[in-house]
């Protein structure tokens, strides 16, 4: 008899319903509710697979400790007693700020929310930030600017299709996310203007009428100069409904993001019809992290500068981040690997486990319950359709456990619990509690409201080359735990293709240059130079380059230590100029 | 029903290294009723399984007149292959198979015979070429053709030297590029079509190689007057589950697991996709 | 071919009576959404009605899982023990469309076909099939167009019983010995069927088909004809490929779809091989160890799986086209691509 247990999907921030399959405590397989508002009945490639990464044998199913080079399995007392000696003994030689503590948009409202109360009240450390510190921290902290603490619901994916205009930050922000892909193409259908922000495509799709081939950190000063679009375009996308989509994982600096929120909130014909902003993100919970307080008060560290070689940071709490994988600077890994206590939490066997002195199994997604707050600002309840595989155990359990071994409490208790805790503490998720977060739309955050005085912001010009390349550097850093997902599925193991650190070039720049196939190429920018294989492409655009930013030595090559983002406080990789030779 | 999908399993007995990435296995059956009972025909291939790890497939390499054991040979490119190059003699692997059409033997019989192998394609030729030397009289002139990159990468070295000696064949060899101690052709296999006087009327040619050399290979037969229909090669494709089921190796209307992997060019040709 | 009524009040006692020796499977909402659930006396008559309510998976489920194991290994010093899983439940399938019940038909014989597939026929030998004609067709339907529906020709198709709505009552029609042995388990519940029945049964027929577009025989030939023929341009499938999301629901809803994956788990000393629903849209479907993939481009992909549905080679093999007209494709595509978005392109 197979079981259909009505779930969220998790593999994204898009947040759809479906059903995960089971039969004698196995994933069989899923099918997407034809009644939520998200999915309705459409599920992505990542969705219809969901079930295979429940299959996997690749998980964390005890706790484990190190003992010489290598780990040793443990029971839960034993690890969280030593894990409780460690901070204490940290904490009594060098004081709570000497540990760090990483959560994750990877774990549910009620987990991240007891990461952030054993940061802040139990070890008393304001070191507390997550992996999208080198990413979607850009685009969150601009909304926080625009809206303030609570960002509220200020995006509707079932709305794009009314839209009249659509501004699409990234191919991707379409294609990879097809319940906003879809909407996208109906609102086509329906007569609406889909313009593509995109400097890697080297054509859009046939429904978007306008191009913009300009990289996302400097499309607000492309759309201020009202280059390549027609006026009629810009206009429409003053219109109430007009929307904004752009994957968060990778819109470049906050100045760029804010500029370019704020450009269409600004241009609204109606003062009290914002925009619909997607805030897209490859991790199933970005919202929920950010607004339940994973990133660093006040005189705390971020994640970048816990792992600064020089900071005071000597332990390290990581929850449910693979860390060791995707660092924009290879100083930070090295940080990582001195320091005196790390622990890792997480569901799957990897790098950061290997580094770390005590590893404790979580349950993934479907083996507990908890609530994921999508890109629109809609929490939902993910339900468990399988027991906690192993000895694993939830956050929810483990945490009060560790707070009594270092002699404080934490709420702990059954998810609804812990809601109602959130429900009281955390602004604008009132509606945590209430039995709206279990039905099937689940509950949306309030309204967003404007700040009183939205802040201006300089930004990148838009760079002209003559006789010179421009060079992308999209920010690849997001897909942490998700690559991991990824690799748990036989068919996404095939989809998601390993890519070769290389440069990509278009196809036909390559045939002038006389490139054989794999050839090395010298490129040069006024901050360093590379030489590094050259891959021809032909989706990439004329006098265009392409860099992965996780490959990381490469691209410190070439871009330098990249710019400080002065709101985010981390390093980013801006588009640059560069000259090509042969090596 | 039998189970299409449940392999047999079979024992590692031996194992040759051929190149410094490519092994030969030769394997027997665990079972003494299934060792018994299995047959195949030159050109069929395996689908051999690490168990736990992942199953490809593989062209059976040895002669089918002598089935009690059976070799395949196969380059460590993926997770399949080095797992497989990873096991020892003892060792145990899944076995499903023997799958395909295979070459038919008989209607050769009676014709010239050229093989045309390139580096790792000459395994799969080595199950034609081996039993037409059992019945060596039922055909009529004999040529192998055999080109590697260079020496090193040659396969079956020593079977290579025993048809050079072979007075009652004809045979050539060639490498890209030498080394100190080669003192043959060198030149890409083609440059051998000039110097063997291929004989074109009443022939068939066995073509087998990375896809580079078979499309210089046909290119050079074709002016020298071979039919597209005289010339047969194995489609290489990916597939999965061998029995035409899963979908994977499917060309137009035909799986290169069931209606294949042995096609002669004028097939190939009305294929609707390039293969 | 025997015709019998069976009055709607009695169905419930039909279906006790069936339960006793087998499984009934039922179309049951859960949550919402339609799925064939075991029942055991009361059967939701909404959905054993004339309106054309699908499930969202079509019945290859129960015959082809989403996933399913092959065998699990167990290492034993140098040996290894394979063990294959059990499947011996039999079952009556209640409410079936005919729409799914053609499908099933296809895979019959895809699945018998060079090699028999013993984990599909398992379960196939053990399944009843009682088809419940259409008499009004819903918003994605167009079975008329593909010789999937609304009805199951009585003369022509092989099935086990397929029943007509009657308003108060069924038509039964009985074909299949399998069939006769459901209306054993309680004969009393049948009457034989007079013919005015049956007349009413071809005028509902009759007026299911008109409540269809008003050309449904070249809806389809046209595409057929043109794909057959491979007078379709690459740039007419690139244009088709742009909007696919490559995301495998169109396969995974298609009754007539059957492309499958195999995965390998590996716990040391035990592990599985298993088999799940693969799409010929992945990128990787084809893609070689080397790196090399024959169909690369989106548009070639696109252009594989129509062929595979439309052309007259593929139904020279199989006996019929590779489509049911049931609309999934439709409700299960992000990119608003589906069977007949494709067909009025290619008519063009």
């Amino acid at each position: 008899m197979i079981k259909n247990t009505p779930t969220i999907c998790s593999f994204c921030s898009c947040g759809c319903g479906m059903f995960v399959r089971t039969q004698d405590g196995e994933a069989r397989g899923v099918i997407p509710s034809t009644t939520h508002p998200v999915s309705q009945g459409r599920l992505c490639h990542r969705g219809w697979n969901r079930f295979q990464n429940l299959r996997s044998v690749n998980r964390l199913v005890k706790p484990l400790v190190r003992e010489g080079e290598g780990m040793k399995e443990t029971g839960w007392n034993e690890a969280l007693k030593l894990s409780g000696e460690k901070i204490k003994d940290l904490i009594g030689r060098h004081g709570p700020e000497s540990i760090g503590v990483i959560g994750s948009p990877w774990l549910s409202n009620e987990d991240n929310y007891l990461v952030s109360l054993l940061a802040r009240q139990v070890i008393g450390t304001k070191n507390l930030d997550g992996s999208y510190r080198f990413g979607a921290a850009a685009a969150l902290s601009a909304l926080n600017q625009l809206f303030g603490e609570g960002i509220g619901a200020v995006g509707s994916i079932p709305a794009l299709k009314e839209s009249p205009a659509v501004l699409v930050v990234g191919r991707d922000a379409h294609r990879d996310f097809s319940p906003v892909g879809s909407r996208v193409v109906q609102a086509f259908q329906q007569g609406a203007q889909i313009i593509l922000a995109d400097a890697s495509a080297a054509k859009a799709d046939h429904f978007y009428k306008t191009l913009i081939p300009v990289p996302a950190d400097r499309l607000p000063a492309a759309l201020a100069a009202k280059r390549d679009i027609p006026l009629g375009v810009l206009d429409l996308l003053g219109k109430p409904g007009a929307g904004l989509v752009f994957v968060a994982d990778q819109l470049g600096p906050s100045a760029s993001a804010l500029a370019l929120i704020n450009y269409l909130i600004e241009r609204r014909a109606s003062a009290k019809d914002l925009p619909n902003l997607l805030a897209l993100s490859r991790s199933p919970n970005l919202r929920g992290a950010w607004d339940l307080g994973i990133r660093p008060p006040a005189g705390g560290l971020n994640l970048e500068e816990m792992l600064a070689p020089e900071s005071k940071v000597k332990g390290l709490l990581v929850f449910a981040e693979d860390l060791s994988v995707h660092l924009p600077k290879a100083a930070l890994l090295e940080k990582l690997k001195k320091l005196d206590f790390v622990l890792w939490a997480g569901r799957f066997k990897n790098d950061t486990a290997k580094l770390a002195h005590v590893v404790l199994p979580l349950p993934l997604f479907a083996e507990s319950e908890g609530t994921l707050t999508s890109c629109e600002g809609r929490i939902q309840l993910s339900r468990p359709a399988l027991s906690p595989r192993g000895e694993s155990r939830g956050l929810s359990e483990v945490l009060p456990e560790l707070a009594q071994a270092l002699g404080k409490s934490l709420p702990g208790g059954p998810a609804a619990a812990i809601r109602k805790e959130i429900g009281k503490a955390v602004p604008g998720y009132e509606k945590i509690t209430g039995p709206e977060v279990e039905s099937e739309a689940g509950a949306l955050l309030a309204p967003p409201r404007l700040a009183s005085a939205p802040p201006k912001s300089a930004v990148l010009p838009v760079l002209e080359s003559a006789d010179k390349f421009l060079l992308l550097i999209p920010n690849t850093l997001y897909a942490w735990e998700r690559n991991r997902m990824i690799a748990e599925s036989p068919v996404l193991y095939i989809e998601y293709q390993a890519e070769r650190p290389a440069l990509k070039m278009n196809l036909q720049d390559a045939k002038d240059f006389k490139f054989r196939p794999g050839e090395k190429a010298k490129i040069r920018s006024e901050r360093g130079e590379l030489q590094v294989a050259l891959q021809a492409d032909e989706g990439v655009p004329r006098r265009t380059l392409v860099l992965s930013s996780h490959f990381l030595n490469l691209v410190e090559s070439v871009a330098g230590k990249g710019e400080i983002d002065p709101v985010t406080r981390s390093v980013y990789f801006p588009s640059l100029l560069v000259t090509v030779e042969k090596a | 029903m039998s189970n299409i999908y449940l392999p047999n399993l079979a024992r590692i007995i031996k194992i040759q290294d051929e190149t410094y990435d490519t092994k030969t296995f030769e394997f027997e059956f665990a079972d003494p009723k299934v060792k018994q009972a299995f047959k195949f025909r030159s050109g069929q291939f395996l689908e051999i399984s690490a168990l736990g790890v992942g199953e490809a497939p593989f062209g059976l390499a040895s002669n089918p007149n002598r089935p009690e054991t059976f070799r395949v040979t196969l380059r460590a490119v993926g997770a399949v292959t080095w797992a497989l190059h990873q096991k020892k003699i003892g060792d145990l692997v899944g076995i499903r198979g023997p799958f395909g059409n295979g070459f038919p033997f008989d209607e050769y019989k009676g014709k010239n015979i050229i093989f045309v192998g390139g580096g790792i394609g000459l395994p799969p030729l080595r199950s034609l070429i081996e039993p037409m030397l059992d019945a060596r009289s039922a055909f009529k002139d004999f040529l192998i053709l055999y080109g590697a990159r260079t020496p090193a990468d040659q396969v079956y070295q020593d079977r290579l030297k025993e048809w050079e000696k072979m007075s009652e064949i004809r045979f050539g060899m060639t490498v890209d590029v030498g080394d100190a101690n080669w003192k043959g052709n060198v030149g890409v296999v083609t440059t051998l079509f000039p110097k063997c006087n291929l004989i074109v009327e009443n022939t068939v040619v066995f073509v087998c190689g990375p896809p580079i050399m078979i499309r210089f290979a046909i290119m050079e037969l074709s002016k020298l007057g071979f039919k597209p229909e005289n010339i047969v090669s194995t489609l290489e494709r990916y597939m999965k589950c061998g029995v035409g089921k899963c979908g994977h190796c499917a060309i137009g209307h035909k799986y290169v697991c069931v209606d294949g992997p042995v096609f002669n060019y004028k097939e190939i040709g009305k294929l609707p996709e390039k293969s | 071919m025997d015709r019998y009524i069976l009055r709607k009040e009695d169905v419930n006692r039909w279906v006790e009576a069936l339960a006793r020796t087998q499984e009934v499977l039922a179309p049951t909402r859960v949550e919402k959404e339609i799925f064939f659930a075991p029942t055991q006396m009361a059967v939701d008559l909404n959905l054993l009605s004339g309106t054309a309510t699908l499930p969202y998976l079509p019945a290859k489920d129960l015959v082809l899982p989403h996933s399913e194991n092959l065998f699990h290994f167990t290492r034993k010093g140098g040996d290894y023990e394979l063990t294959v899983p059990e499947e011996k439940k039999t079952a009556v399938v209640l409410g079936i469309r005919s729409c799914d019940t053609s499908g099933i038909y296809w895979l019959d014989k895809f699945y018998q076909e060079n090699f028999s597939d013993c984990y599909y026929w398992r379960r196939r030998n053990n399944l009843i099939l009682v088809t419940m004609a259409c008499n009004q067709p819903v918003k994605n339907c167009f079975c008329v167009c593909c010789e999937g529906g609304p009805f199951l020709d009585s003369e022509r198709d092989e099935f086990d019983i397929q029943l007509v709505d009657l308003q108060d009552s069924y038509l039964v029609e009985c074909k299949s010995s399998k069939g006769k042995a459901l209306i054993e388990a309680n004969p009393k519940l049948f009457a034989k069927a007079d013919p005015s029945a049956v007349k009413t049964r071809e005028a509902l027929e009759e007026k299911s088909r008109n409540s269809f577009q008003p050309d449904p025989t070249s809806y389809m030939s046209t595409a057929i004809r043109r794909i057959t023929s491979n007078a379709v341009t690459p740039e007419t499938w690139t244009e088709l490929g742009e909007k696919c999301f490559d995301c495998g629901g169109c396969a995974f809803v298609c009754p007539c779809c059957s492309c499958f994956g195999v995965g390998y788990l590996n716990e040391g000393e035990k592990g599985c091989h298993y088999r799940f629903w693969d799409s010929c849209d992945y990128s990787g479907f084809t893609r070689e160890v080397s790196g090399h993939n024959p169909r690369g481009e989106k548009g070639e992909r696109f252009k594989r799986r129509f062929f595979h549905k439309l052309s007259y080679q593929y139904l020279k093999r199989d006996g019929r086209i590779g489509c049911v007209g049931c609309g999934r494709c439709i409700t299960a595509c992000p990119g608003e691509v589906g069977m007949p978005t494709v067909v009025e392109r290619l008519r063009k």
